[in-house]
């Protein structure tokens, strides 16, 4: 029987691990120098990333993320054994608690910025080439725009990931972690520049686990 | 127009309707690309995502809480 990875947490921040996870699988903690990784039971390699199966991930690592600081770990990820869970633990150790310390007390919230005008951006494609890249510097050059407009939410965010122009019609794409006490004053911000903003929609998803801020192997 | 802090998660400017595939997106973004890498490669399958036929709002009702928090 292998494992399927949720989260890390630092075993003194006193998480809840209770519930189940996916396939309704029972999370419990593999505790390794003074980290806890969260895991369940699980036959095979990685889940199918079913609907389903990403949202009980979800809830696992929400739940985990109630009781402290989490690192979710990427969805399907799966370890042979709990000797494998521990090593990882023990090897990764300095590393997973700087990213512990860098998220403790925050949330992870997404913004998306929306051209108002889909039809515009939908329209692009039938056009030669030379004026499909003309709009494609146009879209790029507008995105950076509506990205400078959307700097004073640094400010009030610890850190931050941005996409720009991700796809033609998501001018930004960003990821904000924020202390959970400043949540409130975020959201407001938002809706200040999206009243200011006349071209695009501004949409915030969250408050997430820091996924967009738990990072892969070190370099 | 956003929302207030207490439904964040479908906080949106205009349409309400449309939040809700945009959170589900997010949350797949998020969760295929994001949290710490513990292996050299996740090999999935991709499946069929219905982004339409999901009951997001136990999402929703779980991340009230957190925004209040």
């Amino acid at each position: 029987m292998s494992l399927l990875l949720y989260g890390i947490v630092e075993a003194g921040d006193g998480p809840e691990v209770a519930g189940v996870g996916v396939d309704e699988q029972p999370l419990r903690g593999v505790p390794e120098a003074s980290l806890l990784a969260i895991v369940s039971d699980h036959r095979g390699r990685a889940p199918d990333p079913t609907t389903n199966a990403m949202l009980a991930y979800e809830r696992a690592v929400r739940r985990v993320m109630d009781g402290g600081a989490v690192l979710p770990v990427q969805f399907g990820s799966v370890l042979d054994d709990e000797a494998a869970v521990r090593e990882l633990l023990r090897r990764r150790r300095k590393d997973l608690l700087a990213q512990l310390d860098r998220v403790r007390g925050a949330v992870e919230i997404g913004l998306r910025a929306s051209w108002r005008d889909r039809e515009r951006v939908t329209d692009r494609g039938r056009k030669s080439g030379t004026s499909y890249l003309r709009d494609r510097l146009e879209l790029r050059q507008n995105a950076r725009r509506v990205a400078s407009e959307l700097d004073p939410l640094t400010a009030v965010a610890r850190s931050s990931r941005r996409a720009l122009a991700p796809r033609p019609d998501l001018p930004v794409l960003d990821s904000y972690l924020v202390d959970r006490a400043r949540v409130s004053e975020f959201v407001a911000l938002v809706a200040q520049l999206d009243h200011r903003l006349d071209d695009v929609e501004l949409v915030c998803t969250g408050p997430w686990p820091p996924y967009s801020f738990a990072e892969g192997t070190p370099r | 127009m956003v929302s207030p802090p207490e439904t964040l998660y479908a906080s949106t400017s205009a349409r309400q309707a449309r939040s809700q595939p945009v959170t589900l997106v997010d949350l797949i973004d998020r969760v295929l690309s994001g949290g710490v890498v513990v292996q050299g490669h996740v090999t999935l399958a991709v499946a069929d995502i219905d982004l339409i036929d999901v009951d997001i709002a136990l999402l929703v009702a779980a991340t009230v809480k957190l925004a209040e928090k």
